[in-house]
């Protein structure tokens, strides 16, 4: 019962809440201090995830987040089969800081239905396998409906490629951005 | 007074530039600092570092090592995560160590990408097409870091936030974002170690790969004056051209002419060459998380856009690549 609790406060984090659920939630969370805290650590997590921590707060940031997480292993775990929370779909979506990026592969993979033999496209296929298909504007959704066939991505690998390396050599942001265009080539040779 | 003339000034020209924004003029003079200082950072430090680089779902590790010597830079790049793969940079070369196409590309660079790349950005017309917004501190990597956010005027480019290491200036995390406001690219480090000197070993290639196919490219020349030239007719505003030459590419020897536009932030290629009979090229859009690339055939001509800008940008570009017919030179 604490759980789903927590998971009412993780909703309300989200601003999912509404009419008497979220009446019955507020009076709750006057008087549990269990559950305040839960709504503070939420927060930070939230908070993490969209990257808006200010300086201070970022301080001991992993620390907090573990914390966070030993506390509230379910929250942070996609379910199967029930609407993933939005919290949880940040995590299976996009990583940010370091120690969330950490959590991301942890959670992600300990639901692992089967390893496949690449361990690189196995992480990408559990990562695309959380997140639900009708996530508007969901980055893995984008890319599996651009995704081309094989065939396609052969040719595509064979006459883009070395443009891609040559453009990366020449190209003026090369010159600002450090070590970006290099990253852009070296992840596209990964993905073929 | 001096100041208070050249403040004065300043306020003028941002309220005639820019109607209702005429308080981006001091957050700009600051980005436009950072963003000096994120250029020459990338090529003078000598660091070691580990970041995460994440797109369309994508996710990957990679250790990056740079050193600066007597004004000589090296580098090298190495996966983490899924198949090993190295690139190794210094200033007159490329090389690309895949194992798993057991290969290893090298391409020579001309002189006139160090002289591209190392030169300082003309960021004078950037505020026409992007607005600048410092905005508080963070700490990326142990490092306290201030945080950039460009915003681009129009659809033809993407935003950028930039986190900076305070002290130096050294890109640590950058987000890249699409004209709906997405994230299109992310880059965060997650170590790094400085150093005075970078320890000659840190530079030594760690994969190996079996069977290596070696592939040399042939230096870049300038296309001829009697051969076909090209040009892009209807350029997106603010993109110019900054350089123009012919490569060889080191896969069929084939001749493609190489043109950079840039705005100052963001840049795009245009590759023009004889389109190949037996196996026609690819043809239409595509993206690779930031970067898109669109392709079209036109009078026997394969080109080939490619830049990390939107798809619009690079769409307008491809379609409007012409012969010179001598009367823009």
């Amino acid at each position: 019962m604490a759980n789903d609790r927590r998971e009412n406060v993780s909703a309300l984090v989200d601003d999912e809440v509404r009419g008497a659920e979220l009446r019955s939630l507020l009076d709750d969370l006057r008087q549990d201090s269990e559950l305040q805290g839960c709504w503070s650590r939420y927060h930070l997590v939230s908070d993490a995830l969209h990257a808006n921590l200010s300086l201070a707060d970022a301080t001991r940031l992993s620390e907090r987040v573990w914390a966070a997480l030993e506390d509230e292993p379910t929250v942070l775990a996609p379910r199967r089969n029930t609407r993933l929370p939005p919290l949880t779909k940040q995590v299976a979506g996009l990583a940010i800081a370091a120690s969330v990026a950490a959590i991301a592969i942890f959670s992600v993979q300990s639901l692992a239905p089967k390893p496949a033999t690449d361990p690189f496209n196995a992480q990408v296929a559990q990562v695309a396998q959380v997140v639900p298909p009708t996530m508007p504007g969901n980055l893995a959704h984008l890319a599996a409906a651009t995704e081309p066939s094989p065939a396609q991505r052969a040719a595509m690998r064979d006459n883009l490629n070395p443009y891609l390396v040559n453009h990366n050599e020449y190209s003026v942001s090369s010159g600002m951005q450090g070590v970006l265009p290099y990253a852009r080539i070296v992840s596209y040779e990964s993905n073929q | 007074m001096m100041l208070m003339r050249r403040q004065v000034g300043g306020w003028l020209l941002a309220a005639t530039l820019l109607p209702g924004l005429a308080f981006a003029a001091d957050g700009t003079d600051t980005a436009h600092h950072w963003l000096q200082r994120m250029s020459a950072a990338a090529h003078q430090l000598n660091y070691e570092g580990t970041f995460v680089y994440s797109y369309q779902g994508h996710m990957e590790t990679m250790r990056i090592v740079h050193g600066e010597e007597h004004g000589k830079e090296r580098e090298r790049l190495l996966s983490l995560s899924g198949p090993s793969r190295e690139v190794l940079r210094d200033d007159e070369k490329v090389t690309c160590i895949l194992p798993d196409d057991n290969q290893v590309v090298v391409e020579h660079t001309s002189p006139n990408r160090l002289s591209m790349v190392k030169r300082p950005s003309t960021l004078d017309g950037l505020d026409k097409f992007y607005a600048f917004k410092e905005v508080g501190g963070e700490r990326v990597a142990g490092f306290p870091a201030i945080k950039l956010v460009i915003t681009p005027r129009d659809r033809y480019r993407y935003g950028h936030i930039f986190w900076l290491h305070k002290g130096n200036g050294l890109l640590l995390r950058s987000q890249l974002e699409n004209e709906e406001g997405k994230v299109v690219e992310q880059m965060m480090f997650t170590t790094l170690r400085l150093f005075k000197r970078l320890p000659v070993k840190l530079l030594q290639p760690e994969t190996k790969g079996r069977g290596i196919t070696w592939q040399r490219d042939l230096p870049a020349v300038a296309p001829k004056a009697e051969e076909t030239r090209w040009t892009v007719s209807d350029l997106p505003p603010g993109f110019v051209l900054y350089n123009h030459e012919r490569h060889v590419m080191p896969s069929n020897h084939a001749k493609v002419d190489h043109m950079i536009f840039s705005d100052g932030l963001a840049s795009v290629s245009v590759f023009v060459e004889k389109e190949k009979g037996m196996h026609p090229g690819f043809v239409g859009s595509s993206s690779l998380g930031a970067v898109n690339a669109y392709a079209r055939i036109a009078k026997g001509y394969h080109i080939t856009v490619v830049g990390e800008v939107p798809e619009v940008t690079v769409k307008q570009m491809a379609d409007s690549v012409v012969e010179d017919n001598g009367q823009n030179r």
